[in-house]
């Protein structure tokens, strides 16, 4: 099912945000969203993912399945180790220690270390809430600034995984960096100049 | 730090003897065992108290209606502050009722309690009093201590009820809601016995202890007192055990 935003505003304390917004991401396709600080660029994945409601205006085509997400922040529970951070998310079945094995590695982190993340580094962190986002079997992928503190090499490494876990999912990559966006293609969505799309 | 901390039971212990000692120096000093009972005096009544079948019963008596009240009132406790983190009116409706009872002195509510219900279940009454509000603070702090941005993740990933109290509400929770209950605990002996003092409930330390202001039995207020006090000691430091065993349990359970 498509994305289908229109008309979508919010405002906080009489700045607008977001004013009218309309456009439709389509079913299984990757956009990149960007545009200066303050465009609303997060404003609009935590309105997608009903953390907010807008002023006006509709979002549907949410799926019932739920929505992955890496958020601006880690939003890691301090306490747990790395696999345990997915854990907590994942249903149990047989695939999943395996598969929580198999995104850590290509993360470069160690499955099975008992270090709580709260004593990770930023870029361990951001890694961690990157596997937690693609593992979770949600067809709408939402994904801000997934990328941000990683070192060139763990930067490469991170993109080509998580370009292998989105095919067939509609993923919204808020992003400022360009080479993301050379990185992933896709459809563009530049929201500090209106709702216009270049591909 | 190591040595620090291998050496400091071994230094409280020493404190304790040193005040053990000022207290049978002043009590020699004194010279009248009406006025202080000495240490020795203290321990000697304690140890013909314990040898009695009154002694375990009024022990047994105080215990059970304590702790009743205070397991009651944590419940409640723990039950309204959620009420009151989720709903802000039941907060504002439960403000004033919860500041008065804290700053009601616990005589007042005795007394007045005295008219309503029968003086062998008043210490269960008014421990319940002064519990409640202790534990509801306690538990509303650690709530508002959860933090926003992770009930938003937990939200946004269906995170399972089980996995929400366990990754994210009960670590924020926990530090707060046990020193709470903690410091209920020593309230609730202090508040229970007094109430037992004052409503004279036969059969209870309360009562034991009124006999022994009317008799002038230093050496029995004392060895009570003592008997009080390390029942209540006891009760915290399993109340500690308890609550860490349990931590220990969510914290090292498999999701």
């Amino acid at each position: 099912m498509d994305l289908i935003i229109e008309a979508l505003r919010k405002s906080y304390d009489g700045h607008v945000v977001l004013d009218g917004l309309t456009h439709t991401f389509p079913q299984g396709t990757l956009t990149c969203v960007t545009g200066r600080s303050g465009c609303g660029k997060t404003t609009l994945l935590r309105l997608i993912a009903g953390l907010e409601a807008p002023d006006a205006g509709s979002i549907d085509g949410i799926p019932a399945e739920g929505i992955a997400m890496v958020f601006q922040e880690d939003r890691l529970p301090p306490q747990l180790c790395a696999a345990d951070c997915l854990r907590c998310v994942l249903k149990r079945d047989s695939q999943r220690e395996a598969a929580i094995a198999g995104a850590l590695a290509a993360l470069s982190l160690d499955p099975a270390s008992p270090q709580p993340v709260r004593e990770f580094s930023g870029g361990m962190r951001r890694r961690v809430a990157l596997a937690r986002a693609l593992l979770f079997p949600a067809p709408l992928v939402l994904l801000d600034e997934p990328f941000k503190g990683l070192d060139d090499d763990t930067r490469r490494r991170a993109v080509d995984f998580t370009l292998s876990m989105l095919a067939g999912r509609t993923t919204l990559l808020v992003t400022h960096d360009p080479e993301d966006i050379a990185d992933f293609g896709g459809a563009v969505l530049r929201l500090d100049k209106g709702p216009e799309i270049r591909s | 730090m190591k040595k620090e901390n291998t050496t400091r039971p071994l230094r409280l212990a020493l404190a304790a003897l040193f005040w053990v000692a000022a207290w049978q120096v002043v009590a020699m000093a004194v010279g009248q065992g009406i006025l202080l009972a000495s240490p020795v005096d203290t321990l000697a009544r304690l140890v013909a108290l314990v040898q009695t079948g009154g002694y375990w019963r009024s022990v047994l008596f105080t215990l059970c209606h304590i702790l009743a009240g205070y397991a009651l009132a944590s419940a409640a406790g723990i039950a309204l502050a959620t009420l009151a983190a989720r709903y802000a009116p039941v907060a504002d409706l439960l403000a004033p009722l919860l500041s008065a009872m804290r700053s009601v002195p616990v005589a007042s509510f005795v007394i007045a309690a005295l008219i309503w219900v029968p003086s062998r279940r008043l210490s269960l009454l008014i421990v319940a009093v002064i519990v409640l509000p202790v534990v509801y603070a306690g538990t509303l702090d650690g709530l508002r201590q959860i933090d926003p941005r992770l009930t938003e993740m937990a939200r946004v990933f269906h995170m399972p009820r089980l996995n929400r109290l366990r990754c994210v509400a009960l670590p924020a929770l926990m530090p707060s809601l046990t020193s709470a209950l903690s410091v209920a605990m020593g309230l609730a002996w202090k508040s229970g016995v007094a109430a037992e003092v004052i409503g004279i409930p036969g059969g209870s330390i309360g009562e034991k202890l009124y006999k022994a202001k009317v008799y002038l039995a230093t050496p029995d207020l004392f060895a009570w007192t003592l008997t009080i006090v390390l029942i209540s000691a006891g009760c915290a430091r399993l109340l500690r055990i308890g609550l860490g065993r349990l931590q220990s349990i969510w914290e090292k359970g498999k999701f």
